[in-house]
């Protein structure tokens, strides 16, 4: 046994080191392959994207002409989701759809990460009054339901899209901030923060080059949550009128006009709704997985 | 633990406090104010913007607008509606006992739910059942509850014509908006339940109880279960502001006549004085169950208490 790891450790050291990378890149490439959570929802997120990316070639329709002749069509080999009661094709409304439900979800989930973070950041390592602040802050907007509070911000700034960006993203602030607060208390005392500050390396150098990097990894994870659920929370507002508004393809917004043909026309709230769960469900998975990779425990 | 209750009740208030002014300045924060609203944004005479401003208070010291707003709001009187002129207070009285049938009833078919789900899911960890109620949990919290919701009335309104497809009177009104919110909200129980479940039946007494030739049941629900459930109860207080929220959308999706629906409509003809009083009154809500919820649980396990 003592031989064995001895063979191993020699081994380890004789291996020159772009070989190791190698080797540790194939063995990171190995866990993610046998991750099967993270496998899936990487690939369903990829496919989201790159439908949504690449919408203006692949859609069969343009999103918005109005085909009056082909108003309620059911599925069929020429509109492969049906029509809506302006004859627009679904499956062109769906792609395109997604296009704002991904951009929602990036620039709200942006917003949410970068201010709570740095709230929190600044509070775990200032310490002191910054820390009671921006705890008070956080403890204050937690009090409310994350929904509620985009309501408040809506109720502010009135309905539509932009507005609902903001509103999303001030309401994940309070979970990112307390997350890195508790991230940088984590690591302040370890030893490689300790040694660089004795070797008098700076606040700033500290805090940007040792405590934040080996910070990400529980935001990252959480940042994936946050993306589902900013995706539901815009259906969600768009759905009840609040987010975007008519004649964009948005989900929630298609969503809401299609429920007053549900009891004729099936298709029109199944697609759209088919596509947010598949959406979901890939950033959910995907951070599900993501957290087991990077959190093996 | 008097004396623990007593600390607790304390900190609520400068948190409910806190909230209010939140919520009255938001109001104050709105572009041109909340009377350019009322008058319309094309509005521009400044003798009636100046005479409703004297009219709402608006001209006085903003402390002294919060203190009067705040006497109101202890003593119930939330001002009138903007656009049907109705006591705001009266139309959240009559529309809260229909969510508060809601939220009770999808909370109970999510504890239920969640729970047989999780312990099923842990006690058979790596099975069949395993992956299925994960996938289920999964599936769960990636739905979007309205959608849930139009796809429930499509199956047994329109298709099997079971239950009505949309209003509020009736326990026939509530099975499904009850079962759309409780249903996504299961999802996070579950996997609550079962990472709880999973924890405790690695536990040393869990091995000295099967050491001790204790049946597997006896084992499963006995010992591990009861340890296991007692987080769930935090995790249960912090799913009523997600079970309230979720009332409003639900609420709108089925044409339910609670305060979510009033909200709803509240939010799109930025009826301030309805969105104000609701906001606060479920932010309060929110803030109560949570301090009941602790207290419960330092009852529960003692340790909590010191720490």
């Amino acid at each position: 046994m003592a031989n064995a790891e001895i063979t191993v450790l020699e081994g380890g050291l004789r291996t020159p080191p772009e070989a190791r990378a190698k080797g540790t890149r194939t063995a990171a490439l190995a866990r993610v392959v046998h991750n099967r959570t993270l496998l899936v929802g990487a690939s369903i997120t990829l496919v989201v994207i790159l439908a949504s990316l690449l919408a203006p070639l692949i859609a069969p329709y343009d999103p918005q002409t109005m085909n009056l002749a082909a108003a309620m069509q059911a599925p069929s080999w020429q509109h492969l989701a049906g029509t809506d009661n302006f004859g627009r094709d679904m499956l062109s409304r769906i792609l395109y759809g997604g296009r704002i439900a991904l951009l929602v979800a990036f620039t709200s989930v942006a917003i949410a990460v970068g201010i709570g973070c740095l709230l929190g950041f600044a509070a775990g390592y200032a310490g002191g009054m910054v820390d009671v602040i921006v705890q008070r802050l956080v403890d204050l907007m937690l009090a409310f339901p994350s929904l509620l509070l985009a309501f408040l911000v809506i109720a502010i700034l009135g309905p539509g899209l932009v507005n609902a960006i903001i509103a999303i993203g001030v309401g994940g602030v309070p979970v990112y901030a307390r997350v890195a607060r508790a991230e940088v208390l984590k690591l302040r005392s370890r030893e490689f923060v300790e040694s660089a500050k004795a070797m008098g390396a700076s606040d700033a150098r500290v805090l940007f080059r040792h405590v934040i990097p080996n910070s990400l990894s529980p935001i990252l994870v959480l940042a994936g949550l946050g993306m589902a659920s900013a995706i539901l929370t815009e259906a969600a507002l768009s759905y009840i009128g609040l987010g975007a508004q008519p004649p964009s393809p948005d989900w929630g917004s298609t969503l809401s006009q299609a429920q007053d043909y549900i009891e004729t026309q099936w298709w029109l709230p199944t697609f759209p709704g088919l596509a947010i769960v598949v959406t979901a469900l890939g950033f959910n998975l995907l951070s599900d997985g993501l957290r087991d990779h990077l959190d093996p425990r | 633990m008097m004396q623990y209750v007593g600390r607790r009740l304390l900190l609520a208030v400068p948190t409910l406090l806190l909230m209010s002014i939140v919520v009255f300045i938001s109001v104050r924060l709105v572009p041109g104010g909340p009377v350019q609203v009322m008058l319309g944004l094309a509005q521009t005479n400044p003798a009636a913007v100046a005479r409703l401003t004297r009219e709402l208070g608006l001209n006085l010291p903003l402390w002294q607008q919060y203190a009067s707003w705040l006497a109101g709001v202890v003593r119930g009187d939330f001002g009138t509606s903007l656009f049907t002129g109705e006591g705001v207070a009266t139309m959240i009285a009559q529309r809260f006992p229909n969510t508060l049938a809601l939220v009770a009833s999808s909370m109970l078919i999510s504890i239920v739910l969640g729970v047989v789900g999780g312990v099923a899911a842990a006690v058979h960890k790596g099975g069949w059942i395993d992956l299925l109620v994960t996938f289920a949990a999964v599936l769960g919290v990636s739905l979007p509850g309205f959608w849930f919701g139009l796809m429930l009335i499509l199956l047994f309104a329109v298709d099997l014509r079971w239950l009505p497809v949309a209003g509020a009177g009736g326990l026939r009104f509530l099975v499904l908006p009850a079962f759309t919110l409780g249903v996504t909200t299961a999802s996070v129980v579950a996997r609550f339940v079962r990472a709880s479940v999973v924890e405790a039946l690695r536990e040393d007494y869990i091995r000295t109880a099967r050491a001790k030739g204790l049946s597997p049941l006896r084992v499963n629900y006995k010992h591990a279960l009861r340890n296991a459930l007692i987080p769930v109860v935090t995790l249960v207080g912090l799913q009523v502001g997600g079970l309230l929220s979720g009332a409003f959308v639900v609420e709108s999706v089925f044409g339910y006549a609670g305060i979510g629906q009033l909200t709803v409509q509240a939010l799109q003809e930025r009826d301030f004085p309805v969105i104000q009083a609701v906001t606060l009154m479920v932010a309060t809500i929110y803030v109560l169950v949570n301090l009941a919820v602790d207290i419960v649980y330092s009852a529960i396990d003692p340790r909590i208490r010191y720490e």
